[in-house]
């Protein structure tokens, strides 16, 4: 009497039929579907109309991520991204990582720039300023100046103070020269004066040969002596051009020895650079690929668990 | 186990995770589409309303405030956007829907959509009667009300609790029971008109 007295109304019915009654009521509808063999062919048939709605399977969609990773990750910041964006500190990371890499490469290069060009006008600074004082003053030496200009310095020192000497040499032998000259010219006059004092007493070819002799003694020595100035001018010079174009080289070559270290540099960031992002499209895909296998699966085992309770309910 | 995921994700999605995020749409993209695909079978409607419940989504996930619920909050959005699609395209297409549902049974251009074959290595002959059926139960569903054929779709497709239900569509438990039982009734009544029981199916396939 009592279970025919409860009739449980559709919802209930529905709550049996998907399992979502519990115990006690449950236990009431089964009792009552026992006896009331005509609800219970009803609800079976709802159960088959279950089944054959069920044969209704799900589409498969073609690339997903097209759609939605670009949908929502283009777009969606456009439209309804200010409050998001000052917050997403996850996803600006990444982002953020990479402004102060490129911001940071950018730094390193300028201030290698700096340095490389600080490095050339020491270079080509201390070129000039030599450069300039040598072409002026040859007979003075620097201290200061950098370690491979010195090496050929001491050679110009060398060279540098020896005229000097030499051209105290020269003064003091032309002083000498000179004294000896005036004496010698005094004496010549004297014994002029004697030989004519003799020519005119005695002889007068006497004079001739001694004179001729002391001429041209002076005279090799003062064309000896041009000779000499001479070679000292142009040996100068030649040392000076010569430490002139080294230099220049040297310069040079260290310019393109930098300029050389800068290119290999700066392929060497573009190749790191490469090879970073294509790591990082990688793993980007490679994320993607997984989380898509994830959902496949984890559908997968929805359904299965689903199908599971279908083929309990039939049975 | 999914849920605990989903926890997780939708947490870490809602500080603004972009990355988590799009891992809860690859997860979801599927369900949402199927969902969508039953409410109109039509392949270019489901995709729009795909992507815009997850713009949605997207919008609104921080205004989620139980993440819990996040499964009836999705397709309470999801069936917002169906059911504002719907109104707008009858609006629209009143008369072809008149004309379609006058031809009923040999008019198959609405169905041309989605004749896509999911695994093509089948036998061709019983692809071609199960995709006829799919087409056919998928015009079953069709004929059903908008509200049963939502709820009838949750529950026998997506699988959600009637609480769920209840959440997503803003009506009581024991409403969406009645509806879910009348929506199973009307199809029922459809089936049987068609003559589609489990006997014809089993021979068919």
């Amino acid at each position: 009497m009592n279970h025919n007295k409860y009739i449980p109304d559709e919802a209930t019915l529905m709550a049996y039929l998907y399992e979502e009654l519990e115990g006690a009521e449950r236990k009431k509808v089964e009792a009552y579907l026992e006896q009331n063999p005509e609800a219970k062919a009803e609800l079976e048939g709802l159960q088959d109309t279950r089944g054959i709605m069920g044969m209704l399977g799900d589409q498969q969609v073609e690339q997903p991520l097209i759609l939605m990773t670009n949908g929502s990750e283009q777009p969606v910041p456009a439209a309804a991204m200010l409050p998001q964006e000052k917050a997403s500190h996850e996803t600006s990371q990444p982002k953020e990582r990479l402004i102060t890499m490129g911001f940071a490469r950018t730094l390193i290069g300028i201030a290698a720039a700096i340095i490389l060009v600080f490095l050339m006008g020491a270079l080509t600074n201390l070129q000039i300023k030599s450069g300039g004082q040598e072409g002026f003053a040859i007979s003075f030496g620097k201290n200061d100046t950098p370690i491979q200009p010195n090496t050929q310095k001491p050679t110009i020192v060398r060279e540098e103070v020896n005229p000097q000497e030499v051209q105290k040499l020269l003064s003091a032998y032309m002083k000498n020269y000179g004294d000896n000259f005036t004496k010698k010219l005094g004496s010549l006059e004297q014994k002029m004066a004697l030989q004519n004092q003799q020519v005119l007493n005695a002889q007068k070819s006497k004079d001739e040969p001694s004179e001729v002799n002391g001429f041209t003694v002076t005279e090799v020595q003062m064309m000896l002596d041009n000779l000499k100035k001479d070679n000292l001018k142009t040996m100068v010079e030649l040392i000076r051009l010569s430490n002139k174009d080294q230099r220049d080289y040297v310069g040079r070559a260290i310019a393109d020895y930098a300029r050389f270290i800068d290119d290999q540099r700066d392929s060497d960031l573009k190749n790191i650079n490469r090879t970073i992002n294509n790591l990082d499209d990688r793993t980007k895909s490679q994320q993607l690929q997984s989380d898509r296998l994830l959902a496949r699966v984890i559908e997968r085992v929805n359904q299965n668990q689903t199908n599971k309770k279908d083929s309990k309910n039939r049975r | 186990m999914q849920m605990v995921h989903d926890e997780v994700l939708i947490s870490k999605a809602r500080n603004g995770d972009q990355k988590a995020f799009n891992h809860l749409v690859n997860l979801w993209h599927n369900r949402i589409y199927n969902f969508a695909f039953k409410y109109f079978a039509d392949h270019d409607m489901a995709m729009e309303i795909t992507q815009s419940t997850f713009i949605a989504v997207y919008k609104n996930l921080k205004n989620l405030e139980q993440v819990e619920r996040f499964r009836s909050w999705l397709y309470r959005i999801a069936s917002n956007k169906c059911h504002e699609e719907d109104r707008r395209t009858k609006r629209r297409w009143t008369v072809s829907l008149f004309k379609s549902s006058g031809k009923d049974e040999d008019d198959t251009t609405p169905w041309g959509k989605f004749e896509k074959d999911n695994n093509r290595f089948a036998n061709p002959d019983q692809q071609y009667q199960k995709n006829e059926l799919a087409q056919m139960l998928q015009r079953a569903l069709k004929e059903l009300s908008e509200e049963q054929r939502i709820i009838v779709i949750m529950k026998e497709y997506e699988g959600l609790k009637f609480r769920e239900i209840a959440e997503a569509l803003n009506i009581s438990e024991n409403t969406a029971k009645s509806r879910l039982y009348y929506g199973l009734n009307a199809l029922r009544k459809i089936l049987q008109k068609w003559n589609i029981n489990k006997e014809t199916i089993h021979y068919e396939s």
